[in-house]
């Protein structure tokens, strides 16, 4: 069943739990040939999936996904799955992975953490990738969902 | 021995590594003369915020061990103030001196000192993170009053959801097999990822709001101070605050063994009258605290790169 458009060419982030491509169009939102309209966004909500349930899906025609931005959206959407298509298409498929440990991906919530007081790199453990848990190697604060801000 | 060069947080030691500290330190106390390992050896006490007790501490366990100690005692004697940055400051101090202790208002900033720097640093305190020194010197004297640690009843009494050194205790005490008693009022309970801890480490624990019902069960008493500025509400904290005050009649008939600690300074949560008593040890703890820094400082220097 045909549940949104077709792209030619671009990004599908597909099985994002419902609910969440809000989310994760926070992330996309900061990417530059994303939000100054070189691509078209397409979002669909709450879909029938065998994998999750419920899925909300997002396409982007016309955009690709650097490796930082792929891991970005991988700590809102840990079960999301990422298609490139080209020429009507796909040319790869691959589900996303939370990596253990985060090198300056997110910025740590804590204002008196040594990250946020010194120019450097922050670095994070994950805890747990679908609870969203992210513990700071510096200043050992736990960062849930809620709090992630990227660098 | 230690496996990492630096000691930043209660977190990354063992059950072994503790237990090799606190033998590390008996054999020190015990033959206090024979040491001078660390002749012409450079201790830098790096200290970003004043901490007079826990700096003389550590300019007295190096100095013990024979060697030299340099430094500053206020983020306004650094060049911080000036726009240096704190890595650039360590990079400079590192050429100075053989081991670091530092003392920073940052959280992570000793975990960071570590990565920056080549020789040992020792985490004096960073912000309301970690101060694993205070630890191991509590852990240390409750072995050294009991002879042993596992199998003991210790209470934690005061403020148990703010206080830095009651949750790195908890931390501790994790790894050895205890009972605990936690006393508190209700406002100031452990926060529930300590209680998960000890359940994930299969720790009896008890909660309560006072301490009375239970002193002539304990072997540990530990204090901690009870701050008015944790309370909303001026007439709740009026009402606790005489009733976390230990006095020496109360410990009638308490049992032989049981000491009190506390990891000072004390207000007025424990009697004057109480340090007459056999079973006060926080004087004594205190001055435990040296000899666990010249322990940290002999084996991070005879272990890492500091040795020459």
């Amino acid at each position: 069943m045909k549940q949104i458009d077709f792209i030619q060419n671009g990004t599908v982030i597909d099985h994002i739990k419902a609910g969440e491509s809000f989310k994760v169009l926070e992330v996309l939102q900061m990417i530059e040939h994303i939000s100054e309209g070189q691509c078209k966004v397409m979002i669909g909500c709450n879909f029938d999936s065998g994998v999750i349930n419920r899925k909300d899906i997002i396409k982007i025609s016309g955009g690709f996904l650097t490796q930082k931005e792929v891991n970005q959206v991988s700590l809102i959407a840990p079960r999301a799955t990422v298609s490139i298509i080209r020429n009507s298409r796909i040319i790869d498929k691959y589900k996303l992975q939370v990596e253990s440990e985060l090198h300056n991906i997110i910025a740590c919530r804590n204002p008196n953490c040594i990250t946020n007081v010194e120019s450097m790199p922050t670095r994070f453990h994950t805890l747990s990738a679908d609870a969203g848990e992210f513990q700071c190697h510096y200043c050992e604060v736990i960062m849930e969902k809620e709090d992630l801000r990227f660098v | 021995m230690l496996s990492s060069k630096d000691i930043i947080s209660i977190k990354d030691l063992s059950r072994e590594a503790i237990l090799n500290i606190l033998d590390t330190t008996d054999l020190l106390l015990d033959h206090e003369t024979k040491h001078e390992t660390m002749r012409g050896k450079i201790l830098a006490t790096v200290f970003y915020e004043t901490s007079t007790r826990t700096k003389i501490s550590f300019n007295v366990a190096m100095k013990r061990l024979g060697g030299n100690v340099i430094g500053f005692s206020h983020l306004k004697n650094s060049s911080f103030l000036k726009g240096e940055s704190f890595y650039d400051t360590l990079k400079i101090l590192e050429g100075y001196c053989d081991i670091m202790a530092l003392r920073a208002p940052w959280e992570g900033a000793a975990r960071y000192a570590g990565e920056i720097v080549q020789v040992p640093v020792i985490n004096a305190g960073d912000g309301a993170n970690q101060h694993p020194t205070q630890t191991l010197l509590d852990l240390y004297t409750i072995r050294r009053t009991q002879g042993r640690i596992d199998k003991l009843k210790i209470g934690l009494l005061g403020d148990l959801k703010y206080g830095r050194t009651v949750h790195s205790l908890l931390l501790g005490l994790g790894l050895f097999n205890v009972e605990l008693f936690l006393i508190s009022p209700k406002q100031l309970k452990i926060p529930n990822r300590y209680q998960r801890y000890l359940e994930s480490r299969e720790i009896r624990y008890h909660q309560m709001p006072d301490y009375r019902e239970i002193l002539k069960e304990l072997d540990i008493l530990y204090v901690t101070r009870v701050q008015k500025e944790r309370f909303a509400d001026e007439i709740e904290y009026a009402q606790l605050k005489d009733s976390y005050i230990l006095t020496r009649a109360e410990l009638k008939g308490v049992r032989d063994n049981l000491r009190v600690l506390h990891p000072l300074p004390r207000v007025n949560e424990i009697a004057t009258d109480v340090d007459e008593s056999v079973h006060a040890a926080y004087f004594e703890q205190a001055k435990y605290g040296v000899n666990v820094r010249e322990a940290l400082i002999y084996m991070l220097m005879k272990a890492g790169k500091g040795e020459s």
